[in-house]
């Protein structure tokens, strides 16, 4: 078995269950997205696999090795934090070496690495510099660089993104799905924003409560959510029910048809989008997206077929 | 270091004769007009007169040090014959209460200060801090306590060594020389005179018995194992037997063996120790009135009540130490266990400060060296 | 608290400021008044004249005390034997800090009131309580005589110093954000190297601060170096006392004092630098901590620590207790039962002096409050001459002697309006003088360590500077300045020096003064007394400190 397994893991505190018997692989070499609410547990999944927190039930392991009752500092597991978590009595050179010191390794080779990663992270030169002065951007950089300086064999990455501003989120998520990739690094991606869950992961895996609703390539998943949270999570709004069985209404599974289909309604908007149109429309109260190629005007009244193959039925 | 002092229980009944002298001088006073009668600038030779002079009914500050205690409501009977209120203010031990008031010689807290020692007179009398006063009382008081014109005695103690019957090794010690008895080896511990009073009175007993040769005479306590403390509290309650220590012997006082019985626990018939009276030094304690005083003639007041039989009789068991006043009565405990020593050693206040860092310098040198 | 507004330019990074410049200059030039007014009206006029007057009589004193021998060797031991109380008292603390700082376990709260005690005993009755526990177990023959050594000394100053890093170092720790810590781990660093690595660096603004105080503590000691180190031993502060009380020779005396200031002065530069060295930075300080992932043997060692500290502290302590309790006729509560009648011996019952030493308390406590407070706040948003400058200034008042400041108050308050000699203030003032430095060492580090970004996040949402100091500096900072208050509370209740220097009416002795007279006199019922009056300072203490922990409005069930 390569990579990560987590079987049936358990996070109590108390009464509280943070996480509740969750399974999930993630294969060497892939990123893990993990998605879901606040409060649904996937930075206490991360704490647990990174050793920061005892699980109460259940096995994590590595490459079929179990490291379930391993020490934190032997684990060989990098985690980068929300709000990078730097060592502010240290510069960003010491920040970063600080892993590479930790396994001994020599101050030129030390030094040679922090030089390969300023430049990975594209702040040469940044190495004297304290921690006070950074931006919350070039923060964040130093903190994944530090992470990522001890190679080590998961990376697990809590809302990284999260305390930046819009334009630098956007700017960074698309870099760090670029360096995960180069550089191969199997990775767990903790996020609340599903755009860049589908932009990192080569699965998604949605949680909420404590238990992991679905795991699977971002494909997978939209197709397929199963669990209601999931569908919404992934875009589609529209729940239908059907001889007593739920149905996430995928946007792919309507059509507008020329004449009498099963539904009918009035088109509340139309948005232009270069090679077809999205539009809103009202069924009985409820708001439906569908894509067509030609124009409709806003108020009128059209009738929607449903293709019951591209219903998502859920649980 | 402290001294101990003691109060107790008042007896109303004797003021009648001084109280009476006091009101025939004060009188109906609304009148503010403080005329001086008295002079106030010099010490007169003979006695003074107790002239009516009105000061209002002021209220005067009385300094003395922490171990001055007197009993509740004895001020005021005194306030209630003379209008005359006392405010208290107490400031450490007597070495305190003497440097604080020569510090404060130009703007003295106080009018009258109450505690200054035969062993500070001196000091005090040099740095020109009192205004003489000789009260009227002064003929109740043994000449020999009367060692300077411008104080006036209040009380007087012995410091003496004092011994725990049942655990001297061998025959009770009566003279000095019993001391450096090698049958008494590593049975004494006495305080370093620079930091503890008694400590400082001892040594000057030994000057005083042993003149040129007390140094011999402290090497031979060295040689006998003297054991030294900082004070008499951790000589008294840390090495004496009577702290759970393993010496018999140490310097105290002579009042000590009376505080013995009074405050046993539990009770007994009489006091484990005694004292060894060829060590006694005298400790005298003197009131005098500060220079400057804005009211001179309440502060005599003041003083002469300090005298009367009413104030000195409360004075033993308050501060355990002996009323000048020869007509004050003693308590029974007094009477039964507290022998004064009858011939202390004393030296005289000027040959105690003249000579008081020089001899201090030496006996550390001898016994600390 | 007041509203400090920043003059240091590096910091401004907050939203949209409100004010002027000019009132900000205003504001942050008003913000120091007070509390440099407090301390040059009660300490730098009193010991200043003082000092003028000693030197003015005799100025080659000065050049005496800094080159004859004998002196020489008194201001090293007394250098030497502070650093080394310090360095034992942070060894015997450190267990118990890390356990307040990381564990939550039942008794928490019970435990750091109770670490208070020690600190509030009056030196003598230490003094008396390790002599009889060196008599107790038999160090006091032969080979392991301990009387009258330094070891005596050193661990007497520690049992009293472990409080201050205790409190003021764990309650920082416990603040301190946990998550760089769990980064080095996830970079392979063991739990002790994390310790030496990370969390060692980050405490040190706290733990500086704390140092510095416990040193000049010990630095200043008095019945302890005279009791326990006996008569051969002497440090600049007894020799002050011989010098001024003893010969009346306030020339040396004076002199003396302008060491030990020095000292003061050399402390505080040290401290500085070794601030300045570290890029400490800030350390993000948070609510709360939380507490330490568990790992099965954890728990043996939190009991380990715990019961290793409890007998290290509460040895003297039970001594103390069993003597209150041992009578005549075996154990009972006669001595207790004794102190609430006038014993013919004091000018008030021992439960008026409990009473005075209460309300001394709180009024040292407010003015420590109000001072400290507002000194902590000007001296980290103030310009730097002038911070350092005030902080210098609350500093010194730690570092000189009660003779020193008890004799200066003497000779300069005693006209008009401040003629306060014999009133009943200058007692509180005085020792609020001895407890504002604590207040100020324990709230300073943490303000300046409050994360920019927690104060940026409330700016962005909305938060005007004013209610950004309240809501965060305030939430933040208030802890350790309960903290400081309580420390300002425990040295009233058992100041002796300066309060039996100024002088005061009998009816106001306090506890320690109270029980100082008690231990002057012969008879075991005094004695009995002294230690119940001891016990039960021990016990007001322990319960007005728990008291105001839980007082103070707990976010979240932490400290």
């Amino acid at each position: 078995m390569s990579g990560l397994q987590i079987e049936s893991l358990s996070v109590r505190y108390g009464e509280t269950v943070a996480v509740d018997a969750v399974t999930l692989q993630v294969a060497t070499g892939s990123v893990l997205a993990l998605v879901g609410p606040s409060g649904c547990g996937k930075s206490t999944l991360l704490r647990a696999v990174a050793g920061l927190v005892e699980p109460t039930n259940g096995t994590i392991a590595w490459q079929g090795e179990p490291i379930t009752h391993v020490l934190t500092h032997e684990r060989d597991i990098g985690l980068m934090f929300q709000d990078h978590a730097l060592f502010t009595h240290r510069s960003v050179a010491q920040n970063i070496g600080f892993g590479l010191k930790m396994a001994g390794v020599d101050k030129t080779q030390r030094r040679n690495r922090v030089d390969e990663l300023l430049a990975l992270i594209g702040l040469e030169g940044f190495g004297a510099r304290p921690i006070e002065g950074l931006s919350g951007g070039e923060a964040q950089r130093v903190a994944l660089a530090r992470a990522l300086a001890p190679e080590p064999k998961l990376l697990l990455l809590d809302e990284p993104l999260a305390s930046l501003d819009r334009a630098r989120r956007i700017e960074l998520n698309a870099e760090l799905a670029r360096l995960l990739r180069e550089l191969g690094q199997t990775a767990i991606y903790v996020t609340h924003d599903q755009d860049e869950a589908f932009a990192v992961g080569d699965e998604i895996g949605v949680m909420d409560r404590g238990q992991l609703l679905r795991i699977g390539t971002p494909a997978e998943v939209w197709r397929d959510p199963q669990a209601e949270i999931v569908a919404r999570f992934v875009g589609h709004d529209t729940i239908i029910e059907r001889k007593g069985q739920r149905f996430a209404v995928r946007s792919d599974a309507v059509t507008i048809a020329a004449d009498n289909g099963d539904y009918q309604g009035t088109v509340i908007s139309s948005a232009f989008q270069g090679d077809r149109y999205e539009l809103l429309i009202d069924v009985a109260g409820t708001d439906w997206r569908s894509f067509h190629d030609e124009a409709v005007p806003v108020g009128a009244m059209v009738h929607l077929r449903v293709d019951s193959e591209r219903l998502a039925p859920l649980s | 270091m402290k001294r101990h002092r003691k109060t107790s229980a008042v007896r109303a009944a004797a003021l009648v004769v001084v109280l009476s002298l006091m009101s025939a001088a004060c009188g109906g006073s609304d009148d503010t007009d403080a005329d001086a009668t008295l002079s106030d600038s010099d010490a007169p030779a003979e006695a003074p007169q107790v002239g009516f002079v009105d000061e209002g009914c002021p209220t005067i500050t009385l300094a003395t040090h922490d171990s001055f205690f007197v009993t509740e409501g004895l001020f005021a009977t005194f306030t209630e014959e003379t209008c005359i209120e006392v405010e208290q203010l107490a400031v450490g031990d007597a070495g305190q209460l003497v440097s604080s008031a020569i510090l404060t010689k130009d703007s003295p807290t106080a009018d009258v200060l109450f505690g200054i020692d035969n062993t500070f007179l001196q000091r005090g009398v040099d740095a020109d801090l009192f205004e003489g006063y000789e009260s009227p009382l002064l003929s109740t008081v043994d000449p020999a306590l009367q060692l300077d014109t411008r104080l006036t005695p209040i009380d007087y103690g012995d410091v003496c060594v004092n011994y725990w019957t049942d655990a001297l090794p061998g025959a009770v010690p009566t003279t000095l020389d019993d001391l450096i008895d090698p049958a008494n080896a590593g049975q004494f511990v006495t305080a370093n005179p620079e930091s503890s009073s008694p400590g400082f009175a001892f040594l000057l007993a030994t000057i005083a018995r042993y003149g040129d040769d007390w140094e011999d005479y402290w090497q031979s306590l060295v040689d006998n194992d003297v054991a030294v403390t900082a004070g008499w509290n951790d000589a008294y309650y840390g090495e004496f037997i009577a702290g759970g220590g393993n010496r018999s012997i140490v310097t105290s006082y002579a009042s000590s063996p009376p505080a013995e019985l009074l405050f046993a626990d539990p009770p007994i018939d009489a006091p484990p120790t005694g004292v060894l009276y060829d060590s006694c030094f005298r400790q005298i304690e003197f009131a005098g009135i500060l220079a400057g005083t804005e009211f001179p003639d309440s502060s005599r007041q003041l003083i002469d009540f300090m005298l009367s039989t009413t104030f000195q009789e409360d004075i033993p068991l308050n501060m355990f130490v002996y009323p000048a006043n020869s007509q004050a009565v003693l308590p029974d405990a007094f009477v039964e266990f507290g022998q004064l020593a009858e011939n202390p050693a004393s030296l005289s206040p000027a040959e105690i400060e003249a000579n008081r860092e020089a001899w201090t310098a030496r006996w550390v040198e001898i016994v600390l060296g | 608290m007041d509203r400090p507004v920043g003059r240091d330019r590096s910091r401004l990074r907050h939203g949209a400021e409100e004010d002027t410049m000019a009132m900000k200059k205003l504001r942050s030039g008003l913000l120091p008044v007070a509390p440099a007014v407090f301390i040059a009206l009660f300490f730098a006029y009193p010991v200043g004249t003082l000092l003028a007057r000693g030197l003015g009589q005799d100025a080659d004193r000065l050049g005496a005390v800094l080159t004859e021998s004998r002196f020489l060797k008194i201001i090293w031991f007394t250098g030497w034997q502070a650093a080394a109380s310090t360095l034992l008292a942070l060894v015997l603390a450190l267990p118990l800090t890390w356990a307040i700082a990381n564990r939550r376990f039942r008794g928490r709260r019970l435990a750091r009131g109770l670490v208070t005690i020690p600190f509030v005993l009056p030196t003598v009755v230490v003094a008396s309580a390790f002599i009889a526990l060196m008599d107790g177990f038999g160090l006091d023959e032969g080979t392991l005589r301990l009387r009258h050594t330094v070891w005596a000394i050193l661990l007497a100053h520690a049992f009293f110093n472990v409080a201050v890093f205790v409190r003021s170092v764990g309650g920082f720790w416990a603040q301190l954000d946990r998550r760089p810590e769990e980064a080095a781990r996830t970079l392979g660093a063991s739990p002790w190297r994390t310790f030496i690595e990370v969390a060692f660096p980050r405490l040190r603004p706290a733990l500086v601060a704390a140092t510095s105080v416990v040193f000049l503590f010990s630095f200043t000691s008095f019945a302890i170096i005279l009791i326990l180190g006996g008569p051969r031993r002497s440090s600049i502060e007894t020799e002050i006392f011989r010098y001024a009380v003893t010969r009346t020779d306030i020339a040396t005396a004076a002199a003396l004092s302008i060491v030990q200031m020095v000292a003061v002065v050399a402390l505080v530069a040290c401290n500085g630098w070794l601030q300045r060295r570290t890029l400490s930075g800030r350390q993000g300080l948070v609510a709360d901590r939380g507490i330490a992932p568990k790992r099965g043997r954890q728990h043996v060692s939190l009991w380990a620590i715990l019961l290793g500290t409890s007998v290290t502290l509460g040895l003297p302590l039970a001594v103390l207790v069993e003597r209150s309790l041992s009578t005549g006729a075996g154990y009972s509560l006669l001595h207790y039962r004794g102190l609430g009648d006038k014993v013919r011996f004091l000018p008030v019952s021992a439960l008026e002096a409990v009473a005075n030493s209460l309300a001394f308390a709180v009024a040292a406590a407010g003015i420590a409050l109000i001072i400290g407070g507002l000194g902590s706040v000007a001296i980290v948003h103030g310009g730097k001459f002038a911070s350092r400058l005030l902080d210098l200034g609350m500093l010194l008042p730690l570092g000189t002697s009660a003779v020193t400041l008890g004799f200066g108050v003497l000779i300069t308050l005693d006209r008009g309006v401040l003629d306060l000699r014999g009133s009943w203030w200058i007692v509180p003032i005085t020792q609020s003088l001895i407890a504002i430095p604590f207040v100020v060492r324990g709230v300073v580090p943490v303000l300046r360590s409050i994360d920019p970004a927690m104060r940026q996040a409330a700016a962005t949402l909305g938060a005007s500077p004013r209610r950004i100091r309240r809501e965060i500096d305030l939430r933040i900072g208030g802890r350790a300045l309960a903290t400081g208050v309580g420390f300002a509370f425990a040295i009233s209740l058992g100041e002796f020096g300066a309060t039996s220097f100024v002088g005061r009416r009998p009816d106001q002795l306090t506890v320690p003064l109270a029980i100082e007279r008690l231990l002057g006199q012969p008879g075991d019922l005094l004695r009995g007394q002294a230690m119940a009056l001891s016990v039960i300072l021990m016990v007001v203490t322990a319960v007005v400190v728990m008291i105001g922990d839980r007082l103070y409005p707990n976010a979240g069930g932490m400290l």
